[in-house]
């Protein structure tokens, strides 16, 4: 039987899986610097007429 | 027949093909359909849309979207599941790529028209059905590749769905700044793309995916299991099944898990905005938000794979004693009181872990109760706990906020109501756990040549 598991091709493997590591690793970067932001205190004063529009 | 390449025969494994490639295939279906959770990215642009008249939808409208789509996908996951144990798992992930992808251009078409109906049909109900199909579809054969981790092998892939937002979200995002910036229709544009993207993403696994051949196992696994009183050596028909004790005691498991999840899901936002005004701002919540999906998707691989050596029912019976604890604990975290952001956090990020991991384990405790036979028709028909759970959730959440607003009482003031009745909820999943004992052997199907690693049609 280990002979024969043997028979797909290891970059066979490797490539199913970057195939869906990729694009999950690029959601999940983007996520956790989303994330991080929880962890940024907000200004405590910051005048009206120089806040962010957005 | 041009599609006979879907047939379960064109599916079979050759010898020595690696059963690794089978949870790449699985996490292609799932990572796709879990673009669903990430729907809210569009409810703003929708509001925004007017038609020809000047109309434009409110927010009750646009979030029907949504609900049609989880109902539908409990409905189609309990319809099919038996269809699927027959027609094989290729066959019913290319009707689910089929019916996303689709139901993504007739959604474009309803919004370039501007009719809120054709939106309905396509993400919502054919959309719905795609997710319903692409939920169950890898389930039982992952299951039978891993008959040594089952667990492991489901927590995989169901982490897939729970990771699709964070793929599914700034995608959207990206693609509805890009059409915008070139001045086409931004959200017809959007969807016609991700319906193509995510029709190809999923064939990927429709092409991917295999069965194992009837006499495969796993190198050096003995073909037994650690031994349990509910670890099943005998399979029950999904005809049967549902007439046990146990498949309702599990869906009641399900049922208050999903519902007390939603309980921090559906408000999570404004929640710790409200709970600690002046020191949680919008963006910030956002990032709590994101964090919260990390959880919920780490949690599924974590929780299903831990439950393959601490047992399914124990690991319930740590979501049922760990989970009323925090929920009672998380409102004394607000500013009023501990004042404690990285308490109510980790408190949130540690349930929605459990919420996750409580879909993930879910099929392997079934295949436990009921044997590998059928258990993509069982988990199908098991899941429209879930689908009671996306309504009976947001109503108790909604409904207390509703009525705090309405009589001009502090929003904030709701929450240890909610959090406290999600936590009571999680009482009552502990009860229904500690109650799950081995399925009567009445409910047994007959004919015991029927292999463990083998389904129906697998």
């Amino acid at each position: 039987m280990a002979d024969i598991q043997q028979k797909s091709s290891p970059i066979l493997v490797a490539a199913a899986w970057a195939v869906v590591v990729l694009p999950t690793a690029w959601g999940l970067n983007y996520t956790v610097q989303n994330a991080l932001k929880i962890f940024t205190k907000p200004a405590a004063t910051t005048p009206a007429n120089t806040a962010p529009q957005k | 027949m041009a599609l006979a390449f879907l047939d379960r025969d064109h599916s079979v494994a050759h010898a020595g093909y690696s059963r690794w490639l089978v949870p790449p295939a699985a996490l292609a279906i799932h990572l796709s359909i879990g673009q669903v959770y990430a729907f809210s990215v569009f409810k703003n642009p929708l509001l925004a849309l007017h038609g020809a008249d000047g109309a434009a939808w409110n927010l009750k409208e646009v979030g029907y979207i949504f609900s049609i789509a989880i109902a539908f996908l409990g409905i189609s996951a309990a319809l099919f599941g038996a269809w699927l144990e027959k027609a094989g798992p290729r066959r019913a992930m290319f009707y689910a790529a089929l019916c996303f992808g689709t139901g993504f251009l007739i959604a474009s078409a309803g919004a370039a028209t501007h009719s809120l109906l054709l939106i309905y049909l396509g993400y919502g109900v054919v959309g719905g059905i795609g997710l319903g199909l692409g939920y169950i579809s890898p389930v039982s054969t992952l299951i039978k590749w891993f008959p040594d981790r089952p667990g492991l092998a489901t927590g995989l892939a169901i982490m897939g769905f729970g990771g699709g937002a964070m793929i599914g979200g700034p995608l959207a995002s990206n693609l509805m700044a890009y059409f915008k910036s070139a001045g086409q229709p931004s959200i017809p544009y959007t969807f016609i793309t991700m319906g193509i993207l995510y029709f190809i993403f999923m064939m990927f696994g429709v092409f991917t995916i295999r069965v194992p051949g009837e006499d495969w196992k796993p190198e050096g696994w003995s073909g037994h299991n650690k031994t349990s009183a509910l670890i099943s050596t005998h399979n029950v028909d999904v005809s049967h099944a549902w007439r046990t004790p146990q498949f309702w005691l599990l869906w009641i498991i399900l049922f208050t898990n999903v519902t007390a999840g939603i309980g921090i899901l559906e408000q999570a936002s404004p929640m710790i905005q409200d709970l600690f005004k002046g020191s949680v701002g919008p963006i910030a919540a956002v990032g709590f938000v994101g964090l919260l999906s990390i959880f919920n998707m780490a949690g599924r691989f974590l929780w299903a794979s831990v439950s393959d050596t601490l047992g399914r029912k124990a690991t319930y019976f740590c979501f049922f004693t760990i989970g009323p604890i925090l929920y009672f604990l998380l409102p004394l975290t607000r500013s009023d009181k501990l004042n404690s952001v990285p308490f109510f956090v980790i408190a949130a990020a540690v349930l929605l872990s459990m919420y996750g991991g409580g879909f993930a384990t879910i099929p392997a405790y079934l295949k436990d109760l009921f044997g590998g036979f059928n258990v993509s028709a069982i988990h199908g028909r098991l899941l429209t706990a879930w689908s009671t759970a996306g309504i009976v959730g947001p109503l108790i959440v909604n409904g207390i906020l509703d009525h705090y607003v309405a009589n001009k009482m502090p929003r904030e003031e709701a929450y240890p109501l909610i959090l406290h009745i999600m936590s009571g909820l999680l009482v009552v999943g502990f009860i229904a756990n500690l109650l799950v004992r081995p399925v009567n052997e009445k409910y047994w199907l007959k004919d015991q040549t029927i292999p463990e690693t083998a389904g129906a049609a697998h």
